[in-house]
């Protein structure tokens, strides 16, 4: 099992183990090494010792060359089971005596070596000098095997062997009930966490059982888990309000559709009323205003009749009245056929066709032939275009806009321009003249029927032409306006759809 | 290591084996001659010896050591002893005729040429702190301290001990242990 997957009272159990046992490990080869080093400096200076009293003892053998004396002294070492061999030289360096372990095997050297130690191939070598009355009088030689050394650290091996295992157990019992102190805590917080994930009940609190850092954690647990059950309960409400809102707009909504469904229902019905009423108003001036004709005329030619008749058998006064009478029949006359031309707009336009403006404007012109003349006017146009449209009607509509420029005139002789811009799906016509002009604050009251801005001795009319106009364009789905500076002539535009 | 044991150990003089390992040793010792040895041993027995102090005049009074009729040494004596000191005294070597001479000395080798007159010789230095050194193998048993002996052809000696506690001689312990006790 890999370790990242190991139970977390596992893991602490091992890293018990694992450090007790380093430290003891370590403990323990310091200690061999410690031994090693001091057993060895024990060694030598038990041996310096041991050739230095044999070395006394021997000196007088040596003196007197006494060989078997000197034997017999070294023949002590037999006690000593480490020792190899042993050997005395003279003073000249001959070998004087010597000793052997076993007496068969010569171990040592021709010639004395240095004074001191040395460790070679498993022994430790030794040279002391044999001294007789401060003077030297040979030297002593001994070989010592390691086999104590050896022995020594074999069974410092099994004591730090024997001491390894019973503490590795020892470490293992304790840290297996030891662990349970940092495990148990940890172990009751994961399995709180467990259940409260696995069950989603956020009111089950996890056991504090310490109060060390783990107890601070499952503080903190549990102050996690009141703020997750506090914000839970919060969520809850808050969805239920939007949810109670949610049903509240939905309901607004309908009770808006609703009372939308009623008011385009309504709006539609009045509409259809208002054109029913709008269609009947224009039924009604076009039927008054044709049925008015009759009477009207009836009294215009008896008015002339009488002018003619009794022209002068009637004093200055009478002439004069009967001129009035007949001048205002006229007028009349002029107002019933301009408010029946109105009337027709809406009730007697013929469907649209392509109509081509340039010979519309040219037909206009003819028919506007005298008047131009009367009044030496000049009428310029640009290239114009094929329109759908009610040629009559748009024949009528350039006619009322001509007429308009050549009778409000200004100073010099009128001229008038009309020319045509595409703009998107429009068709933007305009007709220029350099006339009177109007004063910006009646753009809108000129288009309104019988307005008028001037008096009818200073410029004729019904008030009823721009009004036909504006009718004409609205039929036509268009728009119209006017811009003029007062006294530096005006532009009146209206649009046309370009579609054809 | 009890060191006491060794002398309690009785090593049998080792035999063929160890005569033939370490003869040639010995053989060089016996080159030496006999004398030159024996004045050798004369110089060693002086320094396993403690004389009483008022056996020297004082501190820094020399060793004396005499030699009582003919010379065998031809010299070896002289150059055994030559610039060697003994407790810081020095070594001095002295030869006589006449007893009565020789007893202001430490050690008195008595040659052969006495062996006739060995018992006057010894009842004449009775009192003094003389080490007697016999060359007859006769002097140690007649009341001398000690005797050269030959053993085959190495040099030995008796120690008469009694001799030596008469002349308040110390002699070492590893001296006696060389040497054959008699008396």
């Amino acid at each position: 099992m890999p370790f990242r997957k190991t139970p977390i009272k596992r893991k602490l159990t091992l890293v018990i183990l694992a450090t007790s046992s380093a430290a003891l490990l370590l403990a323990c080869a310091g200690f061999i090494l410690f031994e090693l080093v001091t057993f060895r400096q024990t060694m030598v200076s038990n041996l310096t010792v041991l050739a230095d009293v044999l070395a006394t003892n021997s000196n007088a053998a040596v003196a007197f060359h006494d060989v078997e004396a000197a034997e017999e002294t070294l023949g002590a070492l037999n006690a000593e089971p480490q020792i190899l061999s042993a050997c005395l030289y003279t003073a000249g360096n001959g070998v004087f005596a010597s000793y052997a372990r076993p007496p068969s095997i010569k171990k040592f050297p021709e010639k004395p070596g240095a004074d001191g130690h040395r460790f070679e191939s498993g022994r430790l070598l030794l040279s002391r000098p044999i001294v007789l009355n401060n003077k030297r009088i040979g030297t002593i030689y001994i070989e010592e095997g390691l086999g104590g050394l050896y022995a020594r650290l074999k069974l410092y091996a099994a004591i730090v062997g024997i001491v390894l295992f019973v503490a590795f157990i020892a470490a293992f019992a304790v840290s297996s009930i030891l662990q349970r102190v940092i495990s148990g805590p940890i172990l009751a917080l994961a399995t709180t966490a467990k259940l409260i994930s696995e069950n989603k009940d956020y009111s089950v609190r996890a056991s504090r059982q310490s109060e060390d850092e783990l107890g601070t954690l499952t503080d903190a647990f549990n102050q996690m888990l009141s703020g997750i059950e506090e914000r839970r309960v919060a969520l809850l409400h808050t969805n239920k309000v939007l949810q109670e809102e949610i049903a509240g707009r939905t309901q607004a909504e309908e009770q808006l559709k609703s009372l939308n469904e009623e008011l385009e229902r309504r709006v539609v019905e009045r509409t259809e009323d208002l054109q029913r009423s709008n269609e009947e108003l224009e039924r009604f001036a076009y039927v008054a205003s044709h049925d008015l004709q009759e009477p009207l005329r009836m009294v215009g030619s008896y008015m002339q009749l009488l002018e003619r008749r009794y022209k002068d058998k009637l004093d200055e006064d009478a002439n004069k009245f009967i001129g009035f009478a007949v001048d205002g029949a006229k007028r009349m006359q002029a107002l019933i056929q301009d408010l029946l031309a109105f009337s027709r707009v809406g009730s007697k336009g013929r469907p649209f066709e392509p109509t081509d403006c340039a010979g519309v404007l040219e037909s206009v012109l003819f028919n506007l032939k005298v008047a131009i003349g009367e009044k030496n006017a000049s009428i310029t146009c640009d290239t114009l275009p094929t329109v759908t449209a009610d040629p009559g009607q748009l024949g009528q509509l350039f006619q009322n806009l001509i007429s308009n420029g050549l009778k409000f005139r200004g100073q010099e002789p009128p001229h008038i321009h009309i020319s045509a811009k595409r703009d998107g799906d429009l068709w933007v016509f305009s007709v220029r003249d350099n006339g009177i002009g109007i004063d910006p604050q009646f753009f809108e009251r000129i288009f309104i029927i019988f307005q008028r801005l001037h008096a009818r001795g200073e410029y004729p009319g019904t008030g009823i032409g721009l009004a036909v106009c504006k009718k004409i364009v609205e039929r036509h789905g268009g728009r119209i306006w006017v811009e003029s500076t007062s006294g530096a002539g005006t532009t009146f535009y209206f649009t046309l759809p370009a579609k054809i | 290591m009890e060191i006491p044991t060794l002398r309690r150990m009785k090593v049998p003089l080792l035999g063929a084996a160890m005569a033939v390992l370490f003869g040639g040793s010995v053989a060089r010792g016996q080159t030496a001659g006999e004398y030159e040895l024996k004045a050798a041993f004369l110089f060693n027995f002086a320094q396993f010896v403690d004389w009483p102090a008022r056996a020297f005049a004082d501190a820094n009074s020399p060793l004396v050591i005499g030699v009582l009729g003919d010379d065998p040494f031809h010299g070896a004596l002289e150059r055994a002893t030559q610039g060697e000191t003994i407790n810081k005294r020095k070594l001095l070597v002295s030869h006589y005729r006449r007893i009565e001479d020789a007893k202001t000395c430490h050690i008195l080798f008595i040659s052969k040429s006495e062996n006739g007159r060995l018992t006057e010789i010894l009842s004449s230095l009775r009192g003094t702190n003389i080490l007697t050194v016999g060359d007859s193998e006769q002097l140690a048993r007649k009341g001398g301290i000690i005797d050269f002996t030959m053993e085959g052809n190495k040099v030995r000696f008796e120690i008469n001990v009694e001799a030596a506690r008469r002349a308040e001689l110390k002699v070492s312990s590893k001296l006696l242990k060389l040497g054959k006790i008699v008396g």
